[in-house]
């Protein structure tokens, strides 16, 4: 039965493969490859969707196997399927019927190959039927084909660090050559993208000097990180200020005192329900 | 025993081949018919034969009977018939000059009994053979006297004339295996019916199974092996006749036994040594058509039994 093993292990990887792609194509759909892509480019996690839904295929296989148990007496022609079924469900009896059915069935076994098994399965289509096994095999076929150019139509629509990459670059040397305050106009223009496409820069004060903040296309996409030389800063202390409490005004306070009264006979009567 | 059984087992298809062209010499055509009483003897079952009159019931069982080494009665039901003209009665005998007490058998005592339109004994009566139908044993007084196997009780009724006929409680109805409907023939058959008993000698047939043998036969039948998915089927029918639509009330499990049994006979007299679907499905008719008792809306629109049946046996 070494060929029906066999037989029966690439159905089990035909039906893995078939659940796993359905699984990615769902992921596709639902943009999870692109967020693991996006997020570990470079790393082994940016497949991760993909090795999930190959665990899960294998899962669901081994579920299906188990599921719809081979039945190999179905396969074999009505007479000696149903003799077979009967010699196996009362193969404890030894009963002189029993043990002509045995022979019998142990004659007309010897005559059937594991091949006559396999070409049984077979999946209805309609009119037509084909193996189950080339069926299948189509299937996955399919699913990958459907898997690969669902994947490429999303591939326009991803957002990677890359096409960022250009712009942070060119604001680095920018600022290396300019300074900071000329970093706009040069960061700007070259990516020919004006410097106020996010509206008007942010005014930061620290010890009474004014700093613009101002935010370029492509700066805030992805980051980079780069090494820099530590140094020792001296932080000034300072003694801390007591503080005083200011009383606020009451509310009532605050109000025209010709009202007072009947303003605070609202209240409480709203108090009291 | 187990020599004999397999030397029987190795004759099987030649007895029942010789039984058919016996029974064939008296009986035309009828091979379902016939078929289904051989499986009731080899399952140890009763069998009730119901047909219009002039169709062979009682030549029929008459004719089984005789291809058999068994002791064979007739009992002829009608109204005034009394249980002790079937059980037997206690006699006083004068022995030696002192009176003594002697149990005189009734037809009942007999390896095939054939209670010719049963529907015409009353109540009493009919109840009266209840015990040896299911027992396999009389009490009369306080004696039970057991009957000889193999008993078969092979009835006949017509379910024309009702008038006078006290029609079979469920209760006895349940302890015959089979209820057998015996159809007319067929013009050829007719043809030869007419030819073969308006001649001078009338057809005879020979003895060509011993008791010893019927015997075998039943003990090989019981052995008869039988898949797990088709005990479930007749379970599954028979389970489906206590809720189906129209059906007031389904079946015992005594008739879940008699479909297996009668299944397995069916495989054994058809020379096969496992039970097929075919035998299920063929037995399933004459095993629960007379225990099925429909609603009132369903005989008023007709439904049969048969129907019923055969929608069962769709839905498994």
């Amino acid at each position: 039965m070494g060929v029906y093993r066999r037989f029966e292990l690439s159905l089990f990887l035909l039906n893995a493969a078939i659940i796993a792609s359905l699984i990615y194509i769902a992921a596709l759909f639902f943009g999870i490859p692109a967020f693991f892509r996006f997020y570990w480019q470079d790393s082994i996690f940016a497949a991760a969707p993909a090795i999930l839904s190959s665990i899960l295929g294998m899962l669901g296989a081994k579920f299906l196997s188990r599921w719809s148990k081979s039945d190999l007496f179905a396969h074999l022609d009505e007479s000696l399927s149903e003799k077979t079924k009967a010699a196996y469900d009362n193969r404890g009896s030894d009963s002189v019927v029993m043990q002509s059915l045995a022979e019998d069935v142990k004659r007309r076994l010897s005559k059937v190959g594991a091949i006559d098994l396999m070409n049984n399965r077979r999946l209805s289509l309609g009119d037509r039927s084909v193996p189950i096994f080339q069926a299948k095999a189509g299937a996955v076929l399919l699913l990958f084909a459907f898997a690969v150019i669902f994947s490429q139509s999303q591939a326009g629509e991803e957002i990677t660090p890359q096409p960022f990459k250009a712009l942070t670059d060119l604001r680095d040397r920018a600022a290396d050559l300019f300074g900071e305050e000329e970093l706009p106009e040069v960061g700007a223009s070259s990516a020919g993208i004006s410097g106020e496409i996010y509206g008007k820069p942010s005014l930061a004060v620290l010890e009474e000097v004014n700093l613009e903040l101002v935010l370029y296309p492509g700066s805030a996409a992805g980051f980079r990180s780069r090494e820099t030389e530590s140094m020792d800063r001296l932080f000034q202390t300072s003694e801390a200020g007591e503080g005083v409490a200011v009383p606020t005004d009451l509310y009532i306070e605050s109000l025209p005192p010709q009202h007072r009264e009947i303003i605070k006979r609202y209240f409480e009567n709203l108090a009291t329900g | 025993m187990r020599d004999d059984l397999i030397n029987v087992y190795k004759d099987a298809p030649a007895i029942f081949e010789t039984i058919k062209g016996e029974i064939g010499k008296v009986v035309v055509g009828q091979k379902s018919v016939v078929e289904q009483i051989l499986v009731g003897i080899l399952a140890g079952g009763h069998t009730l034969l119901e047909s219009n009159p002039g169709l062979g019931k009682t030549l029929l069982v008459k004719t089984i009977a005789s291809t058999t080494g068994l002791n064979f009665s007739r009992i002829q039901c009608t109204p005034d018939l009394m249980p002790a003209d079937i059980t037997g009665t206690t006699l006083i005998e004068e022995v030696e000059g002192s009176k003594v007490f002697r149990f005189e058998e009734g037809p009942i005592f007999a390896n095939i009994v054939l209670a010719d339109e049963i529907n015409r004994a009353s109540p009493r009566t009919q109840s009266a053979m209840l015990e040896a139908m299911q027992e396999k044993q009389v009490t009369v007084g306080k004696n039970t006297y057991r009957l000889e196997e193999p008993f078969f009780v092979l009835a006949t009724q017509n379910p024309i004339e009702m008038e006078g006929t006290f029609p079979l409680p469920e209760a006895q109805l349940d302890r015959f295996l089979l209820k057998v409907f015996i159809d007319y023939p067929n013009q050829e058959e007719e043809y030869e019916i007419m030819e073969r008993y308006t001649g001078h000698a009338e057809p005879k047939v020979e003895r060509v199974i011993t008791r010893r043998e019927l015997l075998s036969l039943q003990q090989l039948t019981r052995d008869v092996p039988i898949s797990d998915d088709l005990k479930r089927a007749a379970i599954k029918a028979v389970i489906s006749t206590r809720s189906w639509e129209g059906v007031e009330y389904g079946v015992s499990p005594r008739a879940s036994i008699g479909l297996i049994l009668a299944s397995k006979a069916r495989a054994l007299l058809n020379g096969r040594d496992y039970v097929s679907r075919e035998d299920l499905e063929t037995m399933a008719r004459p095993i629960l058509r007379h225990r099925i008792i429909l609603t009132f809306d369903s005989e008023r629109r007709g439904v049969t039994t048969d129907q019923v049946i055969s929608d069962i046996l769709k839905s498994i």
